[in-house]
């Protein structure tokens, strides 16, 4: 109740007060004059992949993870966390340097994969967002791979289960609900994100967030507000539909 | 322990209650990098030692609603801004300045730079640039070239700006210099129609087309010519056209609020003078509105200025009015434009 009322007052009246401003017509009407739609999608999709891309690239380490002993854990704990000490604004420095015409990623032949230009494209956000999240979806799958205990891995193998079945029927099962968490958590972030878009993207792929601020930026708060506002309203439908199924789950799964 | 504590405690107040009393003077330049570099080297260390007071060199990337914000707030920080000539025609109506208490006469200033709340500082142009290299044979020219991709070949880079922007693609679809303005402006989105497949990247910061260019990422670019003359390196291997190029003017101004605006006017002055604008200009390569400080300018850098003859010839002068009214319109059509 505590943190309803918390969220009344600083969060929703605020924004109401600027979108009530818009509506009354300091402004032009934010919505007719951008391509709302076609960047609410660009910022959806790239998010979402980026959600899924990390949460996939950190299953692996995950499960290196629960299977190993106390010191790799520790050393595979150390790599997570040490890209976090640098700014985002240093990843994204270097990323441009790797991904760059006479970069290192280029000149190892991975320009094939995306085509010449590597730099400034879609693929390039993608990737370097999946990169900066990965930290945080290892997290967050350790986590739930911890409820994996020896006596589930014993009764597996006693069923003959192989590796690879280990993986498919125990770990992956049991480890879903923190999967579903890590691409909400990711989702919810990356669609905010300005700074790598900007920057790996060349300002060739616009996020709504890069459009909002380049509003802010001339001083049309009231386009800004109205066009944050109703992108939270696109964006509580997806995130509405993840926290049902994350909660079914649970419920299924626990019966709480 | 508690009294080394005690002490410990009283030093750090003291040392802030120090910091606190001293007078200092915040001076925001637009864009960063050698341009800002040689803002603190010749403006603001020189004045700091002359007027025995602090300078904050700051840097801003123009955002007018910021500045905006912060005079209609009340809760000004900053002391003395540059602005475009633009954003210094919408400022000026809008009341966002005040006068200086006193103005720059040392010199002789281009007409219009010298203004009761804004002095401008220089001439500074948008340029074709190229790398030598990758047209060994013929190299582009004007902006009708940047637009020919068959006998130009390669990506481009723009300016995510429509200011310059749309008259380059004016130029290029053949409009005259002198009668570029009121812009077309949907004449100047079709030319740029053509022209966007190629634009692999929309710089945003002064040093990028240099990097963009030197390794290798685009062709082509806009750049602001300071911005290669300050590099050697850049000198050697860029090339670049003032044909065509557009001019802007930057002023200082004391926003309405400011809490030392007779120290701002006096560094104004400072920054004004013909001799400091002369060094400025020797490192950055941008034309003083005052003639006297070519005095202090060798005749090689005079011919890489926008203001020297020869380039002012084949240049146009941004219309700051024009954009000072339409920036608005024009800046949401151009979002839209990027988007789609």
């Amino acid at each position: 109740m505590v943190l309803l009322v918390v969220t009344i007052l600083l969060y929703w009246i605020p924004l109401a007060w600027w979108a009530v401003g818009a509506a009354g017509g300091r402004g032009t009407t934010s919505l007719q004059d951008y391509p709302f739609l076609k960047t609410t999608w660009v910022t959806l999709y790239c998010s979402a992949a980026v959600a899924v891309a990390a949460t996939l690239a950190a299953y692996p380490l995950a499960i290196m993870w629960r299977f190993s002993g106390p010191r790799r854990r520790r050393n595979l704990g150390l790599i997570m966390t040490a890209p976090l000490i640098l700014g985002l604004l240093a990843r994204n420095y270097s990323w441009i340097g790797m991904l760059s015409s006479t970069g290192l990623l280029t000149s190892m032949g991975w320009s094939v994969i995306g085509g010449r230009n590597l730099l400034y494209t879609s693929f390039s956000i993608v990737l370097v967002m999946t990169c900066i999240f990965v930290p945080i979806t290892f997290f967050i799958l350790i986590q739930g791979i911890s409820a994996v205990t020896k006596s589930h891995i014993d009764a597996a193998r006693t069923c003959g289960l192989a590796d690879w079945q280990l993986i498919t029927y125990l770990v992956i099962p049991m480890t879903f609900r923190a999967a579903i968490l890590s691409f909400g958590l990711v989702l919810a972030m990356a669609v905010g994100y300005f700074i790598t878009p900007r920057m790996i993207g060349g300002g060739n792929t616009q996020y709504i967030s890069n459009i909002i601020l380049e509003l802010i930026n001339q001083g049309q708060f009231s386009q800004a507000s109205t066009m944050a506002l109703t992108f939270l309203g696109c964006m509580a439908a997806p995130i509405a539909i993840i926290t049902w199924y994350s909660l079914t789950l649970r419920k299924r799964s626990t019966g709480r | 322990m508690f009294s080394t504590s005690l002490r410990a405690c009283c030093l750090f107040l003291l040392i802030l209650f120090c910091a606190c009393g001293q007078k200092a003077l915040t001076v925001v330049s637009y864009g960063g990098g050698s341009y800002q570099d040689s803002h603190k080297k010749f403006f603001c260390e020189p004045y700091s030692r002359q007027a025995g007071i602090a300078v904050n060199s700051v840097v801003w990337n123009a955002d007018y609603g910021k500045l905006k914000t912060m005079v209609e707030s009340g809760d000004v920080t900053w002391d003395v801004v540059e602005v475009t000539a633009a954003q210094y025609a919408r400022g000026h109506r809008e009341n966002l300045y005040v006068p200086l208490t006193e103005l720059p006469k040392d010199g002789e200033f281009l007409p219009n730079t010298v203004m009761p709340d804004g002095v401008a500082n220089v001439y500074w142009g948008t340029v074709l640039a190229f790398k030598r290299s990758s047209f060994p044979e013929k190299q582009p020219k004007t902006w009708a070239d940047f637009w020919n991709v068959r006998e130009f070949p390669g990506s481009r880079a723009l300016y995510d700006d429509p200011r310059g922007t749309l008259e380059f693609a004016l130029l290029a679809d053949g409009v005259p210099l002198d009668k570029l303005y009121p812009l077309d402006v949907d004449r100047a989105f079709k030319k740029l129609d053509e022209i966007k497949p190629h634009i692999r990247v929309w710089w945003s910061d002064g040093s990028q087309p240099v990097q963009l260019l030197m390794n290798g990422t685009v062709a082509l670019s806009s750049a602001w010519n300071g911005r290669i003359y300050a590099s050697e390196q850049a000198r050697n291997e860029l090339g670049y056209s003032f044909d065509g190029a557009a001019l802007e003017l930057d002023y200082w101004v004391i926003p309405r609020g400011s809490k030392n605006q007779a120290e701002a006017s006096k560094f104004i002055i400072y920054a004004s003078r013909p001799d400091t604008l002369g060094k400025q200009t020797e490192m950055i390569g941008y034309g003083p509105v005052n003639k006297t400080a070519l005095n202090f300018v060798s005749e090689e850098a005079r011919k890489q200025l926008p203001t020297f003859e020869d380039n002012l010839k084949v240049s146009f002068i941004v219309d700051a009015d024009w954009w000072s009214i339409n920036e608005e319109k024009v800046k949401a059509r151009w979002l839209s434009w990027k988007g789609r």
